[in-house]
């Protein structure tokens, strides 16, 4: 008996230590040492807050700050060593909440035309997934390991800026609409990826969501942007914004060749927040 | 069906339900409980894929009848029979070993074989723990043909009036799901004087609740969690080249402590889940890391797998009874085909027989003049050893503490890092991988990323600390008896399982599975 006492007083008090360290970094860890689990953390978090916009991609998006740093009405559902694809299925299959404005993230969205399942799109599928959506201690985001090594990241990435001084990085730019008469050669992977993707769209579209495509810093060398994120862009009616091309080089620190430092990612969410802002202004106009 | 999988959770809740249902404490107690463990057994092999247990009912039924006649040869004292059906059951057991594991590998080195065939051979699927069920069924097997086991039963078997209750006995051995899979290898001797009736209240519950809460964290939270980052190393040769020592090392340290916490952590979890249901498992691993020679280090790592070796292989090879040479040959061999039973590749031959050759070099040495090659001879007896001539001209005493405390080190950090190299021929895809893993150490590159040396420190730790526990155990026996003894055992307990269900790793496999 004084066995199991001690065991569910030491049960409790590892439980209430962790709500306390979750509190106090503001709701989700900021990455686990496991792209799987920082991925489904990030995912898990996002759809427990329920935000206005949701930004889907890889783990360059990973690095963008949401409300975990103060960003109200953001989520971040990066997702390490993939793409924001298997987000947005989980969205259209009512796996995970919709929000009225979702970024994709297009800068590895290449990714998405491997025809191999990820073993995060499998995992969304769980109920261990779904029951840590409503249950932080249980999600991936309050990994104990991952309070640990976020603190190690912050080292490294540096720390986020408020959220009241997030400035963008003053490009003067905004997320347009293709023209849909433009013809773009596609193969038939790409073809069936944009056919997949776009019904998907509408379906959300109709539920009330609208879609950005974005290229996130570091800009792409000299290619223009592969064809088929613009017929997908274009035949989905979403928009599209080329940032990372037209943000200056100097103005953009990385911490390895593809991964913005936390001030430059701050910079980034500023002009994401503030295009969603100008598109709502030219709605009500 | 795994351990770690919810399933399994719901499959072992229903099966101890009914094995201590409350009819099975009457008179046909023994026979309800061990038809129920047989028929969970046989679910939780079949449960990914059905057709596996016709193979698993050959195996069975014809152990069985081998078995009952080997004992009626026994009872009529007809040794030649009790030979020969001996020899026709280890060959049955080692043609389905043969078929299904090694056929495929050899079907590549047959000249002259048609392209298509060997193919065909190639695709024929390596049954789950076909490795184990056939050990057991060799060991049960000469174990009955030995005279080693006997059980009441054994004449009303061999006189053919119980001889379904005796295949039904041969079968629970056999499939008994807790060691069905990756072990411990249970030997009959062992296993068959505990087929009795038995009670709930008699559960040693210290036992099973130890057993599971540190086998499942040791696999859920250590091994899962490791084998993200160490995947890395199997990537292949060209992905290694472009790696950094900082990387590799850590990596590789992570292996090592990743391949002990998931089968140590799989064989406690049999121990316990066996326990649960009135049956003793023998120790898998005996804090193996903690070896100071590779001699001792099979005394502790996979001990069931070493004392079957040695019980069926080293021992009727002749041991070492016939003289030196043939000992290292033995000694060499049963290594090779230890190896050799991991997989069928040459790279678990290799492994294998990189441990036979270092096990013989440590014969070579202890008998040797060489203090180099014989710390233990020197330091045990230098007076009127030639070795003492060498320590009275040193300035060291030898008998000192300090000193000894120095060599044993030494000989730790050497087994340890000797073993810690060999795994990378058993994790290792190809020799083209081993080798660019050893060129890449000298490199010079300096990157360096986060989570292989973060995880090797979080998770890695773990097995650091239970390892020091097993020395507290054997050298600090009184303080580690004072520890036992207070509230820390479940505080620990808690901590483990709050990590088991706030920090496991992607749910993987038990490594030991694919032999």
């Amino acid at each position: 008996m004084r066995y199991l006492i001690l065991l569910l007083l030491t049960l409790a008090a590892c439980f209430g230590a962790q709500s306390l360290a979750l509190r106090m970094s503001g709701g989700r860890t900021l990455k686990s040492e496991s792209n799987f689990f920082s991925s489904l953390g990030r995912i898990q978090a996002g759809a427990h807050a329920q935000q206005k916009i949701m930004v889907l991609g890889s783990s360059i998006t990973g690095r963008l700050p949401d409300s975990a740093q103060g960003f109200a009405d953001i989520s971040n559902m990066g997702c390490d060593g993939g793409c924001g694809i298997d987000t947005l299925r989980a969205i259209d299959q009512g796996i995970l909440p919709s929000a009225p404005w979702i970024f994709i993230e297009t800068n590895t969205l290449n990714l998405s035309l491997s025809p191999k399942p990820t073993e995060i799109s499998r995992t969304m599928m769980s109920p261990w997934f779904k029951f840590g959506i409503n249950h932080p201690s249980i999600s991936a985001y309050a990994r104990p390991s991952a309070f640990f090594y976020s603190k190690l990241l912050a080292r490294k990435i540096g720390n986020y800026p408020p959220a009241e001084a997030a400035r963008g990085f003053g490009t003067g730019t905004a997320p347009v609409l293709l023209s849909s008469a433009a013809s773009h050669p596609l193969d038939a992977i790409q073809a069936s990826r944009v056919a997949e993707v776009t019904d998907i769209i509408h379906r959300l579209q109709r539920r009330g969501s609208r879609f950005v495509f974005v290229w996130l810093p570091p800009a792409r060398a000299n290619d223009p942007a592969p064809e088929w994120i613009l017929a997908l862009a274009e035949s989905s009616h979403s928009f599209w914004w080329d940032l990372g091309r037209r943000v200056s080089p100097q103005d953009v620190n990385l911490t390895d060749s593809v991964h913005m430092d936390a001030p430059s990612a701050t910079r980034a969410t500023g002009d994401l927040l503030r295009a969603v802002a100008q598109l709502e202004r030219e709605k009500l106009q | 069906m795994l351990f770690n999988s919810f399933e399994f959770l719901i499959f072992l809740a229903v099966t101890f339900a009914l094995y201590y249902a409350p009819w099975s404490r009457g008179r046909h107690g023994k026979a309800w409980q061990v038809t129920t463990a047989l028929v969970a057994s046989v679910i939780f092999y079949g449960w990914e894929d059905p057709k596996l247990i016709g193979l698993l009912a050959i195996s069975c039924v014809g152990n069985s009848v081998a078995t009952a006649r080997i004992i009626l040869h026994k009872v009529n004292g007809d040794e030649d029979q009790v030979r020969n059906w001996t020899r026709r059951a280890v060959i049955m057991n080692l043609a389905l070993l043969g078929f299904f594991k090694y056929l495929p590998f050899l079907a590549g080195m047959i000249p002259f074989l048609p392209a298509g065939w060997a193919q065909a051979i190639k695709n024929i699927p390596l049954p789950i723990g076909i490795s184990f069920y056939t050990f057991h069924g060799i060991s049960m097997i000469v174990d009955v043909a030995r005279g080693q086991v006997t059980r009441e039963s054994d004449t009303l078997l061999s006189k053919g009036g119980r001889f379904t209750k005796g295949v039904r006995d041969i079968g629970f051995y056999l499939l008994f799901f807790p060691q069905l899979v990756a072990g411990p290898i249970v030997k009959a001797k062992d296993f068959w004087p505990q087929i009795q009736a038995k009670r709930i209240h008699d559960i040693p519950w210290q036992l099973v609740i130890r057993s599971l809460i540190t086998g499942y964290f040791l696999k859920i939270f250590v091994a899962d969690n490791l084998s993200e980052q160490t995947a890395g190393l199997t990537l292949g040769a060209t992905s290694l080249l472009a790696s950094s020592p900082l990387n590799l090392l850590p990596l590789l340290y992570g292996y090592t402590l990743q391949i002990f916490a998931d089968f140590a952590g799989y064989s406690l979890i049999a121990i316990g889940l066996a326990a649960m249901f009135g049956y003793r498992f023998p120790t898998n691993f005996n804090f193996p890391y903690l070896s100071t020679s590779i001699t001792e280090f099979w005394r502790r790592w996979h001990m069931s797998l070493s004392g079957w070796l040695r019980d069926y292989l080293y021992i009727p090879l002749g041991g070492n009874r016939k003289g030196p040479a043939r000992t290292y040959l033995n000694l060499f061999l049963v290594m090779f085909l230890g190896g050799l039973w991991h997989g069928a590749e040459w790279k678990f031959a290799l492994w294998g027989s990189l441990h036979g050759l270092f096990l013989g070099l440590e014969r070579f040495g202890a008998g040797s003049k060489f203090w180099i090659l014989n710390f233990k001879f020197w330091i045990k007896e230098p007076k009127g050893s030639a070795e003492s001539n060498f320590s009275s001209s040193s300035t060291f005493n030898i008998q000192h503490p300090t000193f000894k405390i120095a060599v044993t080190s030494v000989k730790w950090i050497f087994t340890f890092h000797i073993v810690t190299a060999l795994w990378l021929t058993f994790l290792m895809p190809d020799m083209a991988s081993v080798l660019a893993f050893f060129k890449a150490l000298f490199n010079g590159r300096t990157g360096f990323a986060g989570p292989p040396i973060f995880s090797l420190l979080f998770y890695g730790s773990a097995v650091v600390l239970y390892h020091a526990w097993g020395w507290l155990q054997e050298h600090r026996q009184p303080f580690a008896q004072k520890l036992s003894r207070s509230p820390i055992e479940p505080l620990l307990h808690g901590i483990m399982l709050f990590l088991i269900l706030t920090n496991p790793g992607a749910p993987r496999g038990f490594i030991y599975f694919q032999f």
